[in-house]
């Protein structure tokens, strides 16, 4: 599919979060996303003149060119800048997926990813403003999950207590996150027993809408050392995939199959060297199917592995230390740059009290979006 | 009357309405509403069908929670992925229903009505089409 042309290595320079939760209208998405680039910044070692591509990301912030009046408050010195890469949920991790590319060809040596979001409450929708869906309330996202979910439960038997197992899992990792909107841990029972939002799913299996901003500075791997003496952290596999038509026909989203084998043949890693991964749990099902399709056991059995505990901090592949989209929060632009920031941390040891042990070495993020996408990144710690 | 979305439902003079396929003659392929290419193939040898009016539940879910703040339909309400013969899969809204009473199954058969969802400026209905259960 995609032509071989030789690519640099691109390394994760430096990443910085603004905490995802809720903030003040006054505190707007330039607020957000000045305050994760300058940590991103610092955490690099660079200066803001070092920067040589940036690239914003939003989904619904309904302002033209939202990125430059983030990067102006930086000063504008004259580099290429672009006010929105969007892909619905997966648009910053869209944005890494070109910036790979752009610095892999030789063509730049330091890009900076931002996303950020200020979201309404109330339950995600069809984007189209005037649209039968909107009459006949058929374009919820949870709804789509719920299809999802029972279709899952009657292909494979699972159980709900299975799958909203991800949940309490995810809740237990938010709770230790300073960055996460929500720091309360939930029994199963509080998960199952919380209000009905798509029957199966519960509230408390949907993730918020969120407040929030997360930053990337990419670099050529071999220009990493002239900044930071902090591990190097590659990435060493980098894909997009998109649904196809015929692929309703599978319950496990090939898309991510896809995306998952192209990453893992350019890392030339195994999904059995995996030790950490940020996958795309907007509800308690998306986890299950993600982790199906990045390899980590086989189809069908995500909801065992998952009630096995091979999923938590202490387990075989720890899956979303952060809290997830459940816990830590979707602030849709900013969410898939936060991934790529979880694992940088978890690889470089610094992820604190949620660290996974073991010093894991390769770590993944899978980022869906609505249409259909889906982008997989392979991080590889060098040093 | 008009419809809504006329690449998917047609409006007859009558008050009749028309669901609207397409059959690929490439890939053989039956797909809801009408496109500019065949969804699983990209051919551009197609023929224009008409659906039956009845299908079977693939798919279906209860919201407990309104869409959107304009919200004029019922909570709980019910939405579900409707097959028709030949494949054609659509969503929808299966409506006169009580979520909290009735047993939907997969595989149970609807029938497909138009509702009005609008009205143009010069007062004319807007339609959409909806699923009932069969009884």
């Amino acid at each position: 599919m995609t032509k071989k042309v030789k690519m640099r290595d691109v390394a994760v320079l430096g990443v910085g979060l603004h905490p995802f939760g809720r903030f003040p209208p006054e505190k707007t998405y330039i607020d957000l996303a000045k305050e994760a680039i300058s940590r991103a910044i610092e955490d690099a070692g660079i200066k803001w003149r070092d920067v040589q591509v940036a690239m914003y990301s939003h989904v619904r912030e309904q302002a033209s060119s939202a990125g430059l009046l983030v990067f102006q408050e930086f000063g504008s010195h004259g580099i290429p800048m672009i006010g929105n890469i969007e892909n619905a949920c997966s648009s910053s991790s869209t944005a890494v997926w070109l910036a790979t590319r752009l610095i892999g060809t030789g063509l730049y040596d330091i890009i900076l990813v931002a996303g950020s979001e200020k979201m309404p409450r109330g339950p995600l929708t069809s984007p189209l403003r005037y649209s039968p869906e909107r009459y006949l309330g058929t374009g919820v996202m949870m709804g789509l999950y719920a299809f999802m979910t029972r279709r899952y439960m009657r292909e494979y038997g699972a159980p709900i207590e299975a799958i909203a197992q991800v949940s309490v899992k995810n809740h237990k990792n938010g709770a230790i996150n300073p960055y996460s909107q929500y720091k309360k841990i939930f029994t199963l029972e509080e998960v199952l027993n919380s209000r009905m939002v798509a029957d199966p799913l519960t509230l408390y299996q949907c993730c918020p809408t969120s407040d929030g901003a997360a930053a990337l500075v990419l670099c050529a791997a071999d220009v990493a050392s002239k900044y930071t003496n902090k591990p190097l952290v590659r990435i060493a596999g980098s894909a997009l995939h998109i649904q196809k038509y015929s692929d309703r026909k599978k319950c496990i989203p090939q898309n991510t199959v896809r995306a998952a084998e192209e990453a893992y043949g350019q890392a030339g890693v195994s999904p059995k060297d995996v030790r950490v991964a940020e996958v795309h749990d907007a509800a308690t099902i998306g986890e299950i199917v993600q982790i199906e399709a990045l390899g980590f056991c086989p189809e069908g059995e995500g909801w065992k592995y998952t009630i096995e505990g091979k999923t938590e901090i202490n387990g075989v592949i720890p899956v979303n230390p952060s809290g997830g989209l459940q816990a830590q929060g979707h602030p849709l632009g900013a969410t898939g740059a936060r991934q790529i920031a979880e694992i940088t941390l978890h690889l470089r040891g610094e992820a604190g009290e949620r660290q996974v042990p073991g010093s894991p070495k390769v770590g993944v993020t899978e980022c869906a979006g609505f249409g259909g996408v889906s982008t997989v990144h392979v991080l590889v710690r060098e040093r | 009357m008009k419809s809504f979305k006329e690449s998917e439902l047609k409006i007859l003079p009558s008050g009749d309405f028309e669901l609207l396929g397409m059959h690929c003659k490439s890939c053989g392929e039956v797909m809801f509403g009408l496109h500019p290419l065949c969804l699983n193939c990209s051919s551009p040898d197609c023929e224009q069908v008409t659906l039956d009016k009845q299908g079977r539940i693939r798919n279906f879910t209860i919201l407990h929670v309104p869409p959107h703040q304009d919200w004029k339909g019922p909570v709980p309400y019910v939405i579900a992925e409707i097959e028709f013969s030949g494949g054609a899969v659509t969503t929808t809204q299966i409506v006169d229903i009580d979520p909290a009473n009735a047993k939907i199954k997969v595989g149970m058969p609807v029938h497909i009505e138009i509702r009005e969802a609008d009205k143009t400026e010069e007062g004319d209905s807007i339609m959409i089409y909806v699923a009932k259960l069969l009884s």
